[in-house]
């Protein structure tokens, strides 16, 4: 068990699309242990967590998770992506939803004691649910490998 | 293992900049397990953004405080790595944190940022606190086990 996690701020806004995707290795799964976010601009948001229809291909420079312990020399293999040239299709439903007020800051932070499985290739996203443009965001996740 | 606290407002408050740095050192294994921050003052009516990461290059010429025991043992800080100032040079900005959090322009918004199997700081390198944005002064309190 080695946990690792990393921050992101978002880079799309677009209603009914993935604004981040959490990529497990063709080798290794992860457990999602907790996933939280603030809002970057005053802009009502709503999303969801989910595994999509169909991955992410081509993942525009994915970001490996860090190590949260240093002494582990073994280096994390779970990803994060915020762009790709074909986005995730939308989770037909969803572990947890949210929506967010207008207010810079707002946001959550979504724990999972025993975390979600997410098996090797396999991903996780946070999809815009607003029918309109929603806040970019500052994220971050924490996963177990 | 002993658990110890601190809480200082910061005063590094441009882009970038560090505000507050845990130091590691091969004496002791320290685990930081919650950051609280609270805005202090406001920015101009800007958010402030923070964020926690290993720094590219840890400072230098530190001036440390002693971390507050949590526990009330007759053991103190003995190898205190928590400190806000640099006599020599500050911590470098990464590319990669962490935690990032945005805090609204408004005395008294906060996040907290809790880590139950603890975040680690490296023996040869450190943890810091950076301003993502141009920030607000901060209250920042630190828990951690060594």
């Amino acid at each position: 068990m080695a946990i690792f996690s990393l921050a992101n701020r978002t880079t799309s806004s677009t209603t009914a699309t993935a604004t981040q995707e959490i990529i497990a290795a063709t080798s290794q799964s992860y457990r999602l242990l907790e996933f939280g976010f603030t809002a970057v601009s005053a802009t009502t948001g709503m999303f969801g967590i989910g595994t999509p229809g169909s991955i992410g291909v081509t993942p525009t420079s994915p970001v490996t998770v860090l190590a949260e312990d240093s002494g582990d020399t073994t280096p994390g293999q779970t990803t994060t992506a915020l762009a790709w040239g074909t986005g995730p299709t939308v989770p037909t439903n969803f572990f947890r939803r949210i929506t967010t007020p207008a207010t810079i800051g707002a946001g959550t932070i979504f724990t999972f004691p025993r975390g979600i499985k997410i098996l090797k290739a396999k991903t996780l996203v946070l999809w815009i649910t607003y029918s309109t443009t929603v806040a970019l965001l500052d994220t971050w996740v924490v996963v177990d490998e | 293992m002993s658990s110890f606290s601190i809480s200082v407002r910061t005063t590094n408050l441009g882009v970038t900049s560090p505000s507050v740095e845990f130091i590691g050192a091969p004496e002791e294994r320290i685990y930081l397990w919650q950051v609280l921050i609270t805005l202090a003052a406001t920015n101009g009516g800007n958010p402030s953004t923070f964020a926690l990461a290993q720094p590219a290059v840890k400072g230098s010429g530190p001036s440390y405080l002693a971390g507050v025991p949590e526990d009330q043992t007759v053991f103190g800080d003995n190898f205190p790595s928590f400190t806000m100032t640099w006599a020599s040079s500050a911590p470098t900005y990464p590319s990669n944190f962490f935690r990032q959090s945005t805090i609204d322009d408004v005395v008294g918004n906060c996040i907290v940022w809790e880590f139950p199997n603890g975040l680690v700081v490296p023996s040869t390198s450190s943890l810091v606190l950076f301003n993502v944005s141009a920030v607000g002064a901060a209250d920042v309190s630190f828990t951690w086990g060594d």
